[in-house]
């Protein structure tokens, strides 16, 4: 099994070196990029861009989704792809939290380390080198 | 309370422009820090300095965070003939939902 490219995982601007991360706004679709957006709404445009690698609908080079003549969406579904990661949607809940009525997404990402790693060492980074 | 900062979910050097978003992997906790980090490492250190503050306790005190991280499930599975150790990272998102009741209209 392969490992994902970081521009596949965080876009085509990305860029690295021993001290820092960089990532571009332009390659986060579904953000519109401000002076400063919001941490959260970084974080979710980080994971979305993540997580498109792993499941979602074909689209046209504009993001419109193809249907087929029946009326249904094309998907995709890498799962079992990636060696290391796993994003996908888990479930979508509402429910009522301060009087107003809510919707909340629930995306599981999935780490996979070598299966010798101690059973109660939680994961970290450098368990997913290769 | 308040949005939570580029500082709390990214790290204390975090910084952003109207283009890009700066991030220190030095704030990335269980990160080892080389000129060549793969993806997923990359990914999982922002996870993992994310869910420190991203926690459903401080959403209670604070209505203006969105996203917590749930309880990470761990557990043993078999892919392609290969078994792996797999950690599962639960991430939450709420927004209310404007459109929550039955309109005539949409039927």
């Amino acid at each position: 099994m392969k490992n994902l490219t970081l521009k596949q995982l965080f876009g085509e601007g990305f860029y690295q070196d021993a001290q820092v991360i960089k990532i571009q706004k332009a390659d986060l679709p579904g953000l519109t990029p401000l002076p400063t957006n919001t941490a959260e709404s970084l974080l979710c445009a980080i994971v979305l861009k993540a997580w498109s690698n792993f499941e979602g609908r074909v689209t046209t080079p504009e993001g419109i989704p193809i249907t087929t003549p029946s009326g249904k969406f094309i998907t995709f579904n890498n799962s079992n792809y990636y060696r290391r990661l796993l994003i996908s949607l888990w479930r979508i809940v509402f429910y009522q939290q301060r009087n107003l009525p809510r919707i909340e997404h629930i995306l599981l990402i999935t780490f996979f380390a070598e299966p010798t790693h101690p059973r109660d060492e939680p994961i970290t980074p450098n368990d997913l080198i290769e | 309370m308040a949005e939570p900062t580029l500082q709390q979910v990214f790290g204390a050097g975090a910084t952003q422009t109207a283009t890009e978003i700066t991030i220190l992997k030095a704030d990335l906790p269980g990160l080892t820090a080389t000129s060549d980090n793969n993806g997923e490492q990359i990914l999982a250190g922002f996870v993992k300095r994310a869910r420190t503050y991203l926690t459903e306790a401080n959403q209670v005190t604070n209505p203006d965070q969105s996203i917590t991280f749930g309880d990470t499930f761990s557990s043993f599975v078999t892919r392609n003939d290969q078994s792996y150790r797999q950690n599962q990272v639960p991430i939450n998102f709420q927004k209310v939902d404007d459109d929550f009741d039955i309109q005539p209209d949409d039927y």
